[in-house]
């Protein structure tokens, strides 16, 4: 299969490779996975108020799935909470020129910003409750 | 019909033209009768296999070996527009067999022809609490230079993760083609075991140091 060059870029020199604790307080954290493939996806976001400061990725999958959660990674970065949870997969399709066969990579993507935000949000209001 | 039962007679199909019984649905070697509309069948029509999970493998190799012969090019040769039926019929083959060969493919496929399937189950992507997370452990550990007694421990368990899913696919489907049970629940996890091969065999592949042949562009 083609990949197209921004993938390639992505798959060769993923930004964001790696991990925060998920413990820490400011950390969110969403693991996902696609069923079909086997592929498992973790993103985390790292956050200053409402606003994600660092992003980090870990994927173990297909080329698209790897330039799909770096790509998600460098958007997320400097976003408010809200405004990364308004990033679609559609972005992330047309960003990387994804074919309709490897669309379902940028649907993972997406579900993995909408889980890691999640969590963080979960943890937070568990911190408020005490 | 909509059930299935383990020992139930391939349903076949009669010639419309000289009355034989065709192991091929689409083709009849027999008087060279094409049924086109026939290659949509389901797989195990086509090759004219009982709709069950419990294929004997023996059964299917032969089938390949007499079907192939049925449709194979040089039965074709010189008349025209045939050399692409031929190609096609041996697609048609192809495909059959090999979803019907590989136990998971064939559990997913026939879970796939429930009439229930589309509403019910095609979306699922439900997986046991805390699978993730662990799949995830494993890829990381084997990433990050397990020693090599730990890799191997990874792969073997793997492995047994494997057959266990298997032995309780085959389970599950012999309770449904006995019409024990309820089908429903039984297709439920049949599909949250289903949903569990690929990332077994994924830590597997990196358990035996094969790259994912997915992965590089």
């Amino acid at each position: 299969m083609a990949y197209s060059d921004k993938v390639i870029d992505h798959y060769n020199n993923p930004r964001n490779v790696g991990s925060f604790k998920k413990e820490e307080d400011d950390v969110g954290t969403g693991v996902v996975g696609a069923p079909e493939c086997g592929d498992v996806m973790k993103l985390q976001i790292k956050v200053e108020g409402e606003r994600i400061v660092d992003a980090r990725f870990k994927t173990f999958g297909c080329g698209s799935a790897i330039a799909s959660s770096s790509l998600a990674t460098e958007m997320m970065k400097g976003r408010t909470l809200d405004e990364a949870l308004g990033i679609k997969n559609s972005d992330i399709v047309e960003e990387l020129s994804l074919p309709p066969v490897k669309i379902h990579c940028s649907v993972l993507a997406e579900d993995a910003i909408k889980a890691a935000v999640a969590d963080y949000k979960a943890r937070k209001a568990q911190q408020a409750q005490g | 019909m909509t059930t299935t039962h383990r020992h139930s007679e391939a349903p076949g199909f009669t010639c419309e033209n000289c009355g034989r019984t065709m192991l091929f649905a689409p083709y009849c070697a027999a008087c060279d009768t094409v049924y086109p509309e026939r290659r949509g069948l389901n797989l195990f029509d086509r090759i004219g296999l009982p709709r069950t999970f419990f294929l004997d493998p023996d059964l299917l190799d032969r089938r390949e070996v007499e079907i192939s012969r049925q449709v194979h090019p040089d039965r074709f040769v010189g008349r025209e527009g045939r050399a692409d039926l031929a190609v096609s019929f041996q697609a048609s083959l192809n495909e059959a067999l090999r979803v019907l060969r590989e136990p998971f493919a064939r559990a997913e496929y026939l879970l796939s022809l429930a009439p229930e399937y589309a509403s019910e189950l095609r979306d699922s992507r439900a997986l046991p609490d805390g699978f993730l997370a662990a799949q995830l452990e494993l890829r990381e550990e084997l990433d990050g230079g397990a020693s090599e007694a730990r890799v191997q421990e990874i792969r073997r368990r793997a492995r047994r993760d494997l057959q266990e899913v298997e032995a309780r696919v085959g389970e599950l489907f012999r309770l449904m083609e006995s019409g024990e049970g309820d089908p429903r629940a039984l297709r439920a996890e049949v599909r949250l075991l289903l949903n569990q091969v690929k990332y077994f065999q994924n830590v597997q592949r990196a358990a035996r140091g094969e790259s994912d042949p997915r992965a590089t562009p």
